[in-house]
């Protein structure tokens, strides 16, 4: 449904997009993470037809950007970071403007009015023009813009900044009202907005993908070997020193010793070591308080990738 | 005004953008103050020497037109582009299913569109020749085409100084400049030598106006406005693909 191959962007001598390949299915919702200047942004531009590459391919829609613009265009929804909107407009006026601009059937406009009307919740705003709305009703009109012609695609940049958490929350939820029925592409740095959200997280770093998977297990594809967190009743000195002899074990750390009992952060490259650990603990006869694999959280991935 | 109803029957994307266009133009002050300053000038143009002289011709109105418009135009075109460049709105068109070459055909149908408006005030100048005199009327429907070749031509060129800058005022600027030089180019070319002075004063929008004004329908000025309101309109339509692959 979308899919780069080698997608590049240069402004002048700075590369925002670095030879970028990624195929996203119908149905995802997909959130694109980055820091700021990441190239999120450039990327959903590409996407909409706003900018081409520099070198490389976008395909949405299973049209080629670049080729089939205009098409690419129609079947796509697009709220852009700044969510630019004629102020002199009314938010009716706007809707019916963007309807007929889209070339929507006649028929096909009222109905679809009403509908985005209702699911953005802006009835109580819609004769009013668009420069006296608040930030929140604002965002819900440029999301109401985006929908209005049941796009098969949705592309939103940022489309929870500068609300309130009220608002945000709002916004996700009407989001999440579309999962399965569209392939949803959105950026944020809000990491929570991600894990409620999407199916899947793509982490973009200077121009690069260097994180793609389901939010709550991507740090276990993060992580280069295997962490256990290990609560025992034993000498934390002869604890330490005769796991870290335990074969695959690169780190042995304590972290705290309470008592009799003591934490050790277990490290192994490729190997789990629960059942050698398991061994070792019954030979000593040392009692296993705990025994727990540690995962990276999304914002443990998050900011291990891009800083 | 009912809000909900002003783009209902227009189906065509080009004449969608304009009447939005227009509605903007005329929901604008700066727009009225232009309409206000023009009137007044023209007015006192055509009325002076109709009572100080007795003659019956829109001359005295039209000859200052060349000059006048090169304030007039660059001030209604100057938002144009400028103002979606600045506000961002360029990103929202960009992106919904229309051409760019329909996006710079709306602006300049709304900015003849407008001057339309501006000009059918000054209909009662020909409406008080006719009933205190005998004008020709050749003459005064001469004088409006010649009006509308150089608004073309001028609309063109503000709209193409709008599409280079998110600067209103720069945009107002390069606009006035460029017009000034199709105003003034008759008078350079009197400085030149021979072949070269016929091709500059050929450039020159006044010679062109003038004979029209005249009442004299030459096919080659109407190419003349025609050719110079393409090649703006054209060079804007490059403006607006450079800056996309910036």
């Amino acid at each position: 449904m979308i899919e780069t191959t080698q997608l590049t962007k240069r402004y002048g001598s700075t590369l925002a997009l670095d030879h970028v390949s990624l195929a996203i299915q119908p149905g995802e919702v997909v959130g694109l993470l980055g820091p700021n200047g990441a190239g999120k942004t450039t990327m959903l531009k590409i996407l909409t037809g706003y900018l081409p590459p520099t070198e490389g391919r976008a395909r949405v829609a299973n049209l080629d950007v670049l080729d089939n613009s205009i098409a690419v265009r129609g079947k796509i929804g697009y709220l852009p970071e700044t969510n630019p909107l004629y102020d002199e407009l009314a938010v009716y006026e706007s809707l019916e403007w963007t309807a007929r601009l889209r070339n929507m059937p006649e028929a096909a406009i009222p109905p679809a009015l009403r509908q985005v009307i209702e699911v953005c919740g802006l009835a109580s705003v819609v004769a009013k023009d668009i420069g006296h709305l608040s930030k929140g009703f604002r965002q819900r009109v440029g999301l109401a813009q985006a929908i209005l012609h049941d796009p098969e695609i949705l592309i939103l940049d940022e489309p929870t900044s500068g609300l309130d958490p009220n608002q945000q929350q709002e916004v996700l939820e009407l989001i999440g009202t579309l999962k399965r029925k569209k392939t949803v592409l959105l950026s944020t740095h809000i990491l929570s907005e991600a894990r409620s959200t999407c199916d899947r997280v793509l982490i973009i770093h200077q121009g690069k993908i260097v994180a793609d998977g389901p939010p709550d297990t991507l740090g276990q594809h993060m992580t280069a070997g295997h962490r256990l967190l290990l609560e025992l009743k034993a000498p934390a000195a002869a604890a330490r020193e005769t796991l870290s002899q335990l074969p695959g074990v690169t780190h042995a750390t304590v972290q705290r010793e309470i008592d009799s009992r003591v934490v050790i952060v277990l490290e192994s490259v490729d190997t789990d070591v629960r059942e050698a650990v398991f061994d070792l603990a019954a030979q000593r006869r040392w009692a296993i308080l705990q025994m727990t694999p540690e995962r990276l959280s999304l914002e443990d991935v998050f900011r291990q990738l891009t800083t | 005004m009912n809000k909900t109803s002003s783009v209902s029957d227009i189906r065509n994307p080009v004449f969608l953008l304009a009447s939005k266009e227009l509605s903007t133009l005329f929901n604008s002050p700066a727009t009225y103050v232009v309409f206000v300053v023009f009137l007044l000038i023209s007015g006192w143009l055509f009325v002076t020497p109709l009572f100080q002289a007795d003659v019956s011709s829109l001359n005295s109105f039209l000859q200052p037109l060349p000059l006048l418009f090169t304030f007039l135009i660059p001030a209604l075109t100057m938002r144009s582009f400028a103002e979606e460049f600045r506000e961002g709105t360029i990103e929202y068109l960009a992106t919904l299913p229309i051409r760019d070459y329909e996006v710079v055909l709306a602006k300049y149908l709304a900015a003849m569109g407008l001057l339309a408006v501006l000009m059918l005030f000054t209909l009662v100048f020909p409406l008080i020749l006719l009933s205190v005199g005998r004008p020709d009327i050749g003459e005064m429907v001469g004088g409006y085409v010649a009006v509308f070749g150089l608004g073309s031509l001028f609309g063109s060129i503000g709209l193409w100084a709008s599409s280079l800058t998110r600067n209103q005022v720069v945009a107002f600027i390069v606009a006035f400049f460029v017009c000034f030089l199709f105003f003034m180019l008759g008078r350079v070319a009197d400085f030149l030598p021979g072949v070269f002075a016929n091709f500059v004063r050929g450039l020159s929008v006044e010679a062109h106006f003038e004979a029209l004004s005249r009442g004299v329908l030459d096919s080659r000025d109407l190419i003349y406005w025609a050719s110079g309101t393409i090649f703006f309109l054209s060079a804007n339509l490059m403006v607006l693909h450079s800056r996309r692959w910036r």
